[in-house]
């Protein structure tokens, strides 16, 4: 199962690198990815460029993935993503403030301010959230909390636009929309870094997170300590959302979908296995929805294709799982 | 096993009871006392969970404020009322989770794990339920694996919390008598906390009563209901 995933990806990233608004020859490609040369040099960015977009979707879509899952988990519910703790808002209201801050912000503090920001932003509500954790021991009740921090950051980014003009209006406007275009080399090595680095230590929560299936007194009775899980959980989710919002934008649906996916899928429970299978998961849907960004010729914004994939993911899933059940 | 001296348990400013000393070495030992009397807070007391008590608990002549999580682990199980998994876990995978204190950090199962389910699921007698969906099985059934998995746990002392809460009186009556029989062929200590006295003096080695702030412990079956009679004041 987890090879004919991996195989999904193959596949989708040589699609990926294969079509474009510019068609460029097979031999080409591997040419230049060789580090040859062909006749037509300008094919060389094409050929970066796609190589890029490919590597920050399959980072976006596990780091998207993995967050959906350890918070499914923790919080008990199938509809939890990476959105729901107010982090992915808190992102981009950093951005918001950059972007809509008034004539010639952006301008003046670059790509740069903008992405950091989106990680201010971020680590505030992050903060924030770790510091009503001190208090507040019922996961639901943090949830709840998070919901809350997201409606309210909403809710300044709508205030931000009273000073915004239209040009900027309409810039966060696109950003909204995720892509996974345009990342320079340097940005693309510090995110997938920090993904990988995430990816590598939610090792430590694949114990408890085979407990909190069980709920948490069950968990802790299991010898889980659940006060370093609740931490875990909140750096490991906030940062990857984070970092993932930042350079692509909000992208909706994946961080729900795939573990939903991967619980209907794999029959083994352990998460040592279904982490790694949301990870792939989560980077093959992530291509895939690129790709069909890609073949309408950049023209459908990726968060519309993912809500088109996702949201009948999640309907089918929902639907099949608790047929099992009932 | 499990020795207590001069407890003193309170939940906030309220107090609870009191208890002088108790040593307890197996059998079913059932806890008795009216609603927020704290049969709840003395099992999480004697898991570790509740800080707001004087005294010392001790498990194997160790204080269980120095047990580390790990090790209580492997020391003391676990069974609550309400019986709940998120996910679609077969009942094997439901008993297998109770083997998570003797795994690794990759949760990998040994031959060991599954061979204590196996053991526990011929016990209990539910060796085809393997591939059955957790979440079709009645109340029943699933307080029983639940059950099941405190067993694979493999801890000398299992602690439960009114277990039969949500079930109907032949479910009731069949965890009594199950209860007693794992007791028996097992030499685990069982502290259950329970609201149904019928089968009390037959199933159960021992009784600890809360009744006006104290906890007392008693262990002749025959005098049980008379003794929690006399304590309410019913008759």
């Amino acid at each position: 199962m987890l090879a004919l995933g991996l195989s999904a990806i193959a596949l989708l990233f040589a699609l990926n690198l294969l079509l474009g608004d510019v068609s460029i020859p097979v031999s080409d490609i591997f040419t230049l990815l060789s580090g040859g040369e062909v006749e037509n040099n300008s094919w060389s960015y094409i050929i970066e460029s796609r190589l890029n977009r490919s590597i920050v979707a399959i980072f976006s879509g596990a780091a998207l993935a993995l967050s959906g899952i350890i918070l499914q988990v923790y919080f008990r519910n199938p509809l939890a993503g990476p959105g729901v703790l107010g982090i992915t808002s808190g992102a981009s209201l950093g951005v918001a403030f950059i972007m809509l801050g008034g004539v010639g912000v952006v301008s003046f503090f670059g790509q740069i301010g903008v992405i950091v920001a989106g990680i201010l932003g971020a680590v505030s509500v992050l903060f924030l959230l770790l510091l009503v954790s001190k208090f507040i021991h019922n996961a639901v009740t943090l949830l709840v909390i998070g919901l809350m921090f997201g409606y309210f950051t909403s809710a300044v980014i709508d205030v931000l636009f009273l000073w915004a003009d239209l040009d900027e209006t309409r810039a966060f406007v696109i950003w909204g929309m995720g892509s996974f275009e345009g990342l320079q080399t340097a940005d693309l090595l510090l995110m997938c870094g920090i993904i990988l680095l995430a990816i590598v230590s939610s090792a430590f929560l694949i114990k408890p997170m085979n407990a909190l299936v069980l709920g948490s007194e069950y968990a802790s009775s299991l010898g889980i300590n659940l006060k370093v899980t609740k931490y875990l959980v909140i750096l490991h989710t906030g940062v990857m959302a984070a970092i993932v919002t930042v350079y692509c934008g909000p992208i909706s649906f994946i961080g729900v979908a795939v573990p939903q996916l991967v619980r209907l899928i794999w029959s083994s429970k352990n998460h040592f296995i279904q982490i790694p299978a949301t990870l792939i998961l989560g980077a093959a849907l992530a291509l895939l929805a690129d790709l069909i960004v890609r073949v309408s010729g950049n023209t459908l914004p990726l968060n519309t294709v993912t809500a088109l994939i996702g949201a009948p993911i999640i309907i089918y899933t929902i639907i099949k799982l608790n047929k099992k059940i009932a | 096993m499990l020795e207590l001296i001069d407890i003193s348990i309170s939940a906030g400013s309220k107090k609870l009871f009191d208890l002088e000393k108790l040593q307890l070495q197996k059998g079913v030992i059932a806890l008795v006392g009216r609603n927020g009397s704290g049969k709840s807070t003395f099992i999480r007391t004697l898991l570790g969970e509740h800080a707001a008590y004087k005294g010392a608990v001790n498990l194997n002549g160790k204080n269980i404020d120095e047990i580390t999580a790990g090790e209580k682990a492997k020391l003391i199980s676990v069974v609550y009322s309400r019986p709940q998994i998120f996910g679609n876990h077969r009942v094997d995978d439901v008993l297998l989770l109770g083997r998570l204190p003797h795994q690794n950090l990759f949760s990998k199962a040994s031959d060991e794990d599954f061979e204590k389910v196996n053991q526990i699921k011929a016990l209990l007698k539910i060796d085809s339920w393997s591939e059955k969906s957790f979440q079709i099985l009645s109340d029943g059934e699933k307080q029983l694996v639940m059950i099941g998995r405190a067993l694979v746990q493999d801890t000398p002392v299992i602690l439960m919390d009114e277990p039969a809460a949500f079930l109907d009186i032949v479910n009731r009556y069949e965890l009594s008598v199950l209860l007693k029989r794992i007791a028996d062929q097992t030499g685990k200590l069982i502290i259950c906390s329970t609201h149904q006295l019928d089968r009390i003096e037959s199933d159960c080695d021992g009784l600890l009563l809360i009744a006006h702030q104290k906890m007392n412990y008693y262990n002749q079956p025959t005098e049980f209901l008379k003794t929690i009679n006399t304590a309410f004041g019913i008759l």
